[in-house]
């Protein structure tokens, strides 16, 4: 009968080579649940920034929709500002050319400037002074210019004018 | 290692991988996929809001200079109109005048006043300084032909038509 001198031992079902199979494939599910965990919450944060990119473009898009709303109402304004301004000038510039190309011998009782057409009254000394200094210069800057004197009794001559600007289409 | 330990060994390498490949396509292959997809949307939507910054900051920089070179204009066509302030300011101009005929009218978001004037000064430069003037007015102020002009015995007696354009809400 052969004696042992070792304490028997209960033995495992699990062999060694078993247990550190089951500990290396417990380790790399852990690392793949991990890994998978981690990669989730990843994707959450890009969402989040996502998310937050889409928010910010949608408010941008609407301040910038405010922005243009502003500018279109401010080009419009602009656009009133230039044209009063522009006719304005214009205006005045009519009304000092006229002035400037009256000649000192004619004395104007009246006039009335409108955008196509010009009416004068006044005194000159002489027909031949007014159709010399004054005719040719309403000639020149209308399509028709009719004028009709008559005669004062100190000898001068009262004239009255009709001048028409050639109107396109007509 | 006994012939039935191998055996369990192998079966359990066996499905412990094949727990792995499950994994791998089940959990890690589409939150790979979708971290991919998520990165590019993130930098398209990046590149997306760069650009509407960029378009935002040049939108409001000609804003500014619009709203910088339009500023009085705005005022003016902002600022209520009182006959009493614009009478007051046709008196700088003027040796005497007179204002009637005052209709209103609305055009969109504009109320027009039209005012006709008569208006007697001594010189024709008071009038064109008086035109001058009116495009630095402290109201949006256009003339209206026709003009008349007819000499009197002070100077010249002028009628001419002014429209105040005033901005309604």
């Amino acid at each position: 009968m052969s004696v042992s001198f070792i304490k028997p031992r209960p033995k495992s079902i699990f062999s060694v080579e078993l247990r550190w199979f089951f500990s290396v494939a417990l380790t790399i599910l852990t690392m793949v649940l991990i890994a998978g965990y981690l990669l989730s919450q990843a994707v959450d944060q890009k969402r989040q920034e996502l998310s937050a990119l889409q928010k910010k473009e949608q408010e941008l898009t609407k301040a910038h929709a405010v922005l243009l709303a502003e500018q279109k109402r401010l080009q419009a304004l602009s656009q009133m500002h230039e044209e009063i301004a522009i006719s304005n000038r214009i205006k005045k510039e009519n009304v000092k050319n006229f002035f400037d190309l009256v000649p000192d011998g004619i004395v104007l009782e009246y006039v009335d400037l409108k955008e196509n057409s010009l009416r004068l009254k006044g005194t000159t000394k002489s027909k031949r002074y007014f159709n010399i200094n004054f005719q040719r210069a309403l000639n020149s800057l209308f399509a028709k210019s009719k004028t009709s004197f008559s005669k004062k009794k100190d000898g001068k001559y009262r004239f009255s004018n009709i001048s028409i600007m050639e109107v396109k289409g007509e | 290692m006994n012939k039935h330990t191998s055996f369990a060994l192998v079966v359990f390498i066996f499905l412990f991988l094949s727990l792995l490949v499950f994994l791998g396509f089940f959990i890690i292959s589409p939150e790979v996929k979708e971290y991919r997809m998520q990165s590019i949307a993130l930098a398209q939507q990046s590149s997306r809001v760069v650009q509407k910054e960029l378009d935002y900051n040049r939108a409001y920089q000609s804003l500014q200079s619009l709203q910088e070179q339009e500023q009085s204009f705005d005022q003016a066509i902002n600022r209520h109109f009182k006959l009493e302030d614009f009478e007051a300011y046709l008196d700088q101009y003027f040796l005497s005048f007179e204002v009637k005929n005052i209709t209103t009218q609305h055009k969109k978001d504009l109320k027009i006043d039209t005012l006709e004037i008569r208006a007697i000064f001594d010189a024709p430069v008071r009038y064109y300084r008086f035109i001058d003037a009116l495009n630095t007015f402290e109201w949006v102020a256009e003339i209206e032909d026709p003009q008349k002009f007819k000499g009197v015995a002070v100077g010249i007696e002028a009628y001419f038509t002014l429209k105040v354009y005033t901005r309604t809400y």
